[in-house]
């Protein structure tokens, strides 16, 4: 069995992430899309942008910090 | 002479009722072993006014063992079940031997399914009366003509079907709390042998769901970018703002375009309009509208409304509070009550304007109670002092009432419309032309009140500065206790009597963290096992089903005995699927729990005596955090350690490679740093703390270079 890398709970589906943080994740890369129409930022700029800002959720946030720090996950394709 | 017993719900209760029965007025409290009772004289009768606390006798398991399934039950004193309540013995005690030489029973609690059911019980196991031949007085307000009243014209009869449908919901509550509860422990203790009690019950596990839902919700958001555009200019040397005509732009490019277009322009007023709007006065309270009300002006929490309320209502000062009704009958004697509040200082000038106006007819909501009329003043002056808590609500309660005697408040909407070529900009101004009601309300209304400036079509202004801002989109906002009861209300989960409890006891088990409802690493555990165990659990089906029994019973369309045996049927086979998967269901929960314990209290094992569990403690005198060990407290280890003092803690699963001491996290705000319990005394943390607080002003440094750009 293994486990999420960011909360420990068991990972979804041979994701790396659990369920919640796979949902995020998802969502995450789904909405960048509306925010490079909104505001043409780079997905660097865009991850940097969710890290800051208050309205971000605590799972969405864990994500990007995650992608932020470099551990691989690249710009969805 | 005949002697007859009144059967009353509280001590307050009994002595106002017997103030009120007796024909001098001064009935006489008969003080024996750690109870009493009070002696009254009417016409040729001899009244003993007895009370309960509450309900006398609860459920208990007929067939011993601490385990599961366990199905029958049957009534027992208080005091054989909870441990606490030791003032029960002495009162039943009482009762027993005052019923001996009884004549007539007559049972005057709240008439409700749990007054009812109180007045039952007390009857059956204290008196050892036959409830067949009780009777039962009725009322809404604890004044002395009503209760005289409800006594000269009782029922011969009592309501049976209230008393069977309270019965049968503390049978089928008892039921699934205490199964449930005895599934996910024993599945904890055969797993990992810890005896941690993991409730849940018919009520508690739909709620727990509505809270996590709205959690994941909030945690899975993610906020979308969009402008608004801000436009100021001057007019008769005053500043003013206007309003863009679209709220929200889309797009960073069409937010500057239209700043481009619009800074340093002039603009001119096309026209103004003006409506005008009559607002009638808001219903009479119910106790979920005064609740809401409450938290709103005064952040009451909805359990501490319900018990203000009914210290209001047992010094007889305003009506029975837990009724659903927002309507006031036409027997209410609004005259009445309206020449008793005339004596009070505060009110007397606004009852001689109800007076004087001559309408007396108020205004009326649309849910309705078959048992008590909507939340109001009876007229009487209080017999006591009033606390500030409930002078609050009492005004509030007051103004509410005699707001609903009052005209509608009238509103005139001002809108100048204000454009440069195609764009369109708007100034707002909300005058009050009458304000009716709000007179009365006072404090509580919202008013809004804008003047708009003195302007004119065709006058000119020079738009300067004009600025676009970003915003973001808002995550749906987590309960707070008012909002989670209206939830309960709205999906019809529990009743006005049970709702306020089950809202702070999903707190103070610790599923959620603040008043925020923030669900704890504990909440999340209970509510992923039962998910995926036992979704029933989590369903408002299962409550929602009992509820309409309950009220198949209230209506005679069925009865108890058939409702509590589908039930049982049906928990049955709820319990034999579980037993099947304990051990799954136990390594979940232990799983979580030593997450929540982790996260919430403990920082590892006690680096000075090896033996206790570092947690961390709040000093009783000056609030402060601090570590300590377990040990602490049995005077066996004095080991301590500073804390900072704001942000979330969790500790990491490593040690400090300096000083060998527990490290944890620190989460304050978008904050986020390790260090170790050591940290003031740590060799290697002296360079770090210096490097952070560089950082630190590297950072404040930074946003003003960013503001000169
Ligand atoms: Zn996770």
């Amino acid at each position: 069995m293994s486990f999420c890398t960011i909360c420990g709970r068991v990972a979804w589906n041979k994701s790396d992430f659990c369920r919640y943080h796979k949902e995020a994740l998802d969502g995450l890369q789904s909405s960048y899309e509306l925010w490079r129409k909104a505001s043409e930022l780079s997905w660097d700029e865009y991850i940097e942008k969710l890290c800051q800002i208050d309205e971000t959720g605590r799972w969405v946030l864990d994500v990007a910090e995650q992608i932020r720090s470099g551990d691989g996950l690249s710009t969805p394709t | 002479m005949s002697r007859v017993m009144v059967i009353t719900e509280k001590p307050t209760a009994a002595k106002r009722i017997a103030h009120a029965l007796d024909d001098n007025k001064t009935p006489m409290e008969v003080k024996k072993r750690g109870a009493s009772y009070y002696d009254c004289k009417r016409g040729t009768d001899e009244l003993i006014v007895v009370y309960a606390l509450g309900h006398l006798f609860e459920l208990k398991q007929t067939v011993k063992g601490w385990t599961y399934p366990r199905m029958e039950t049957s009534w027992v004193p208080k005091y054989e079940v909870e441990k606490k309540a030791t003032q029960t013995k002495p009162i039943i005690n009482l009762i027993k031997r005052l019923a001996k030489d009884v004549d007539t029973f007559v049972v005057a609690t709240d008439h409700d399914i749990e007054g009812s059911l109180i007045g039952y019980l007390t009857l059956k196991y204290a008196c050892k009366a036959d409830p067949m031949v009780a009777r039962r007085m009725l009322f809404s307000t604890l004044t002395d003509s009503e209760i005289q009243n409800a006594f000269d014209n009782m029922s011969g009869t009592l309501d049976f079907p209230m008393i069977e449908a309270g019965q049968v919901r503390h049978e089928i509550d008892w039921l699934y709390g205490i199964n449930l509860t005895r599934v996910l422990t024993l599945a904890v203790k055969n797993t990992a042998g810890w005896f941690k009690i993991v409730s849940t019950g018919r009520v508690q596990g739909p709620t727990l769901s509505y809270i996590a839902e709205r959690e994941q919700e909030v945690n899975l958001f993610v906020p979308y970018p969009f402008w608004i555009i801000q436009a100021k200019t001057v007019h008769n040397d005053m500043e003013i703002e206007l309003e863009y005509s679209k709220k929200r732009i889309d797009t960073k490019n069409d937010a500057e375009n239209i700043v481009k277009d619009l800074d340093g322009k002039t603009a001119h007023v096309d026209s103004i309009n003006s409506r005008t709007t009559a607002q009638q006065p808001h219903p009479p309270f119910n106790l979920s509208t005064l609740q809401s009300e409450a938290y709103r002006h005064f952040g009451f929490k909805p359990s501490r409304t319900l018990a203000v309320a009914q210290s209001l209502y047992l010094d007889a000062i305003i009506s029975y509070p837990r009724t659903s009704s927002e309507k006031l009958p036409q027997t209410l004697d609004l005259k009445e009550i309206l020449k008793g509040l005339g004596k009070m200082k505060n009110y007397s000038s606004m009852v001689k304007q109800v007076v004087q106006a001559g309408n007396l007819i108020p205004v009326q909501g649309k849910k309705s109670d078959p048992a008590h009329p909507a939340i109001h003043p009876t007229g009487s002056k209080p017999t006591k002092q009033l606390t500030p808590t409930e002078k609050k609500l009492y005004d509030l309660i007051v103004r509410r009432f005699l707001s609903l005697f009052g005209e509608s408040a009238v509103k005139e909407h001002l809108r100048a419309d204000i454009k440069h070529e195609d764009y369109l900009l708007y100034l707002r101004g909300l005058r009050i032309l009458k304000h009716g009601w709000m007179e009365f309300y006072g404090p509580y209304t919202k008013t809004n009140e804008k003047e708009l400036p003195d302007i004119s079509e065709g006058d000119s202004f020079l738009l300067s500065p004009v600025n676009d801002e970003e915003r973001y989109t808002q995550p749906p906002s987590r309960f707070n206790p008012s909002s989670l009861l209206k939830l309960l209300e709205r999906e019809n989960l529990g009743t006005k009597a049970t709702r306020a409890r089950i809202v702070d006891s999903i707190k103070s088990r610790g599923y959620t963290l603040n008043d925020k409802f923030e669900l704890s690493t504990l909440g999340y555990a209970l509510f992923e096992t039962l998910e995926k165990y036992m979704p029933d659990i989590l369903s408002p089906e299962l409550t929602r089903h009992l509820e309409k029994e309950m009220n198949d019973i209230l209506q005679e369309r069925t009865n108890r005995v058939d409702v509590l045996s589908r039930a049982k049927g049906d928990l049955l086979e709820l319990l034999e699927n579980f037993k099947l998967q304990e051990g799954k269901i136990g390594n979940e929960l232990v799983t979580g729990l030593q997450r929540y314990w982790k996260s919430k209290e403990e920082l590892g094992e006690c680096p000075k005596c090896r033996e206790g569990t570092l947690r961390v403690i709040r000093s009783s005198k000056t609030g402060k955090r601090f570590v300590g060990c377990s040990n602490y407290s049995k005077s066996k280890c004095d080991q301590t350690f500073p804390l900072p003092q704001k942000g979330d803690l969790s500790p990491l699963d490593m040690t400090c490679p300096h000083c060998g001491y527990q490290m944890f996290q620190v989460v304050s705000g978008r904050r986020k740093w390790e260090t170790c319990i050591n940290w003031t005394e740590c060799p290697g943390r002296k360079d770090e703390l210096k490097a952070l607080e560089e950082q630190r002003k590297k950072r404040t440094e930074k946003p003003q270079k960013e503001n000169k750009k």
